[in-house]
């Protein structure tokens, strides 16, 4: 499948590499400028698309070859691009009223791809709905449940979103200013995706307020794994990690109770390994990423990466990590990182995904 | 010094970058020079910035008081420069958002900005509809929406003075407005005596800062409250750049119809950009990272000061003569597109070479991750 229509950006780095061996995806810093990364399973770049400004996560569909990068907020563009061929991509757009939150994902089919978006102008969360096949035109919208969303996953059952609602109102005539904090109001919204309905909303206490739900993997069960950034007090981080499920509450993974405040109140991305039973969570501001037993849901691990950001499962049981230093590895609780790739010059961004995990 | 364009920024910079960074001093003398740097920095400007709010916002709750409690028009203009005083030093204060001011509650409870939807002005319509008596005792206040209990919702009410001032007093009583506004004046005093204490009590955090270790779960090291600074520096040229500067470049260059700045309506947009720039100085003055400057980067040291001084001219220059409903042809959309290369090179040197320079960690996904 190609994707036809206008192209808009050019690869500019596929000649005499194999792109059959796609592996990852990232977005990245190049000099001044943004790009979008394909790499092999050694974290070698085997094709580079530039963006027009800073990107933040990419969705996968593999059964069409197709992937999708999404701005960061308060960006308005997307990129889509075929992982395995050095075809042209393509940019599409939200509508001037909206912006994109930086996640989306494909229906298992492929026809549709649902992105995290802001009604900006009414402080409303949404969920755009575009149709691949009619090159990505948007064909319609419902509430994501809550302000703020950000990360969003389908749900096993194919019918059912899980959405974060991060609870943080943003509008873009303000930069990145976080315009509600005393106020927000977090929360995990599970949403069915044929007609928009809300199945479920999961809020954290009163006391976690401050807690935005942000970053979300799910295993086969259909639990729901998501990491939070405390925008409270550094003296009163909570835990910051939890589970739900579409019938079961929010729950916090207990921690050692200086663990939160030492991963400085953040966490940047969240990812399960392939068997489900291993979670790895990065916190760039304190330069480590921490691997959890999900099962026994217990702290088994961990690596030192200086802006360690991006996680994603890397063979059966292991993760490759990237961070702001152009580093890539291989990595898994209990044994020493491997560095398979540097990449000077370059600064990989929040979120990396294994491109054959979808 | 000629202006350097975008271009050769991101040339030195990537020459910076590619080159590797200059050998980074390490040991106890590194950790005692970037201790010092950061007792000058909480010494030299926080505290007094800080303190300075607190003085500034303590007579401007006063100066309300005396107003209503005289019932003389005649002293509204002793409110009004109160106001302005405050305000400005507000100003200098914003980037400042660690120790008590870390979470953005405090900073948002004395003025809740940015706000593009307009809420101050629509929730204090209605507060100023409804009367309700509670809202006169300033610990109520302080628990209710931030939009109702700072210097923006205080600014909503001195503009309905200035627009009617015979509506201030009714029979020479003072009504609800005044007794409101005594009200958000004395929390937002109370908040700011709230941050200095927090400051300045024993084991405050200026002691915090000054004396970080592995106890402390915020600052374990020197290198976290060099970076803290640093942060803050970036921050500031971030709000500078983000809230201040590009909407003027948008509405220069037709990109945006309307912009709201801080403080506009009052007419103190430009005083309140020209303050933020000049703290903004002071805190690089005291901090001086530029003393790490070295081999490839030893281009940055003249070129901070330079683009600082640059700036604080440029913000000076401005000059906006329908402040309260600024149009595109009130503005150089030339000196607008300068104004904001200097914010946008003082982020990129400050974050991507100077700290860098000084072996601080500030890295690409921590500064701004999402």
């Amino acid at each position: 499948m190609t994707l036809g229509l206008s192209a808009l950006t050019r690869p500019v780095r596929a000649g005499g590499r194999d792109l059959t061996q796609a592996a990852f995806a990232s977005a990245v810093r190049v000099g001044s400028g943004f790009a979008l990364l394909i790499l092999d399973e050694a974290g070698r770049v085997l094709r580079e698309i530039p963006l027009e400004a800073r990107g933040h996560d990419t969705t996968v569909h593999l059964g069409s070859g197709i992937g999708v990068m999404f701005a960061r907020r308060p960006g308005d563009f997307a990129v889509a691009f075929e992982f395995s061929r050095p075809t042209a991509s393509k940019v599409f757009r939200t509508p001037a009223d909206r912006h994109f939150y930086g996640h989306g994902v494909f229906s298992n089919d492929g026809r549709l791809l649902y992105a995290t978006e802001n009604d900006f102008d009414n402080a409303r969360g949404l969920i755009g709905i575009y149709d691949v096949k009619a090159g990505f035109s948007r064909i319609g919208e419902f509430p994501s449940s809550g302000v703020g969303p950000h990360d969003l996953h389908l749900l096993p059952d194919d019918k059912t979103l899980v959405v974060a609602n991060g609870g943080i109102e943003t509008h873009p005539d303000a930069g990145r200013a976080k315009l509600n904090v005393p106020d927000m109001q977090p929360s995990l919204a599970f949403i069915n995706r044929e007609d928009g309905q809300m199945l479920a909303r999961h809020e954290l206490g009163r006391e976690f307020h401050k807690l935005s739900i942000r970053h979300l993997d799910v295993d086969q069960s259909g639990r729901v794994w998501f990491g939070g950034q405390w925008e409270g007090a550094l003296d009163d981080v909570p835990e910051l990690v939890g589970s739900a499920s579409l019938d079961r509450p929010l729950t916090l993974l207990a921690m050692n109770p200086v663990l939160p405040a030492r991963l400085k109140g953040y966490i940047g991305s969240v990812a399960l390994d392939k068997s489900g039973r291993r979670l790895a969570v990065s916190a760039p501001r304190a330069g480590r990423i921490v691997y959890f037993d999900t099962a026994a849901e217990r702290l088994i691990g961990e690596s030192l990466i200086i802006d360690g950001c991006g996680v994603a499962p890397r063979g059966r049981d292991g993760f490759a990590i990237s961070s702001g230093g152009g580093e890539f590895r291989a990595a898994a609780p209990g044994t020493e990182d491997v560095g398979l790739a540097v990449h000077r010059g370059m600064a990989f961004d929040n979120h990396m995904i294994n491109v054959a995990n979808y | 010094m000629k202006l350097m364009t975008v271009r050769m920024i991101a040339l030195l910079l990537a020459c910076t970058l590619t080159t590797g960074a200059w050998a980074v001093p390490q040991g106890p003398e590194r950790e005692r020079d970037l201790l010092q740097r950061v007792e000058r920095a909480v010494d030299g400007h926080v505290l007094p910035t800080l303190k300075d709010f607190s003085t500034k916002a303590r007579e401007l709750a006063d100066r309300i008081g005396a107003f209503c409690d005289s019932g003389d028009l005649a002293a509204m203009s002793d409110v009004n420069d109160a106001f302005r005083a405050a305000v400005l030093v507000w100003g200098r204060a914003e980037h400042l958002r660690f120790g008590p001011l870390q979470g953005g509650d405090l900073s948002m409870r004395i003025n809740f900005w940015p706000d593009p939807r307009g809420v101050i002005f629509r929730q204090m319509r209605r507060v100023l509809q409804a009367e309700n008596p509670e809202l006169l005792d300033p610990a109520v206040l302080a628990k209710q929406s931030v939009a109702v209990q700072g210097l923006g919702s205080l600014e909503v009410i001195l503009l309905r003075w200035s627009s009617k001032p015979a509506a201030v007093f009714q029979a020479g009583q003072q009504n609800y407005d005044c007794h409101l506004a005594t009200s958000i004046a004395r929390n937002v005093a109370g908040i700011s005596d709230e941050i200095v204490q927090a400051w300045t009590r024993e084991g405050g955090w200026r002691s915090r800062l000054l004396k970080p270790g592995p106890k402390d779960p915020v600052y374990q090291d020197a290198d976290e409250v060099a970076a803290q600074i640093t942060k803050s520096m970036l921050l500031g040229v971030a709000i500078i750049r983000d809230q201040q500067v590009l909407p003027l470049f948008e509405l220069a260059t037709g990109e945006r119809k309307r912009i709201k700045l801080p403080f506009q309506r009052s007419g103190l947009s430009v005083a309140y950009i020209r303050e933020s720039v000049r703290s903004l100085r002071q805190l690089h003055e005291q901090f001086q990272l530029t003393d790490y400057a070295r081999g490839n980067t030893a281009w940055t040291k003249d070129w901070v000061a330079h683009t600082f001084e640059t700036l604080e001219r440029a913000v000076g220059d401005l000059k906006l003569p329908h402040e309260r409903s600024i149009a595109k042809t009130d503005l150089d959309e030339e000196a607008m597109r300068r104004l904001r290369f200097y914010t946008n090179g003082l982020r990129q040197v400050y974050g991507r070479a100077l700290a860098p320079a000084a072996g601080l960690t500030i890295g690409f996904n921590e500064l701004d991750g999402d």
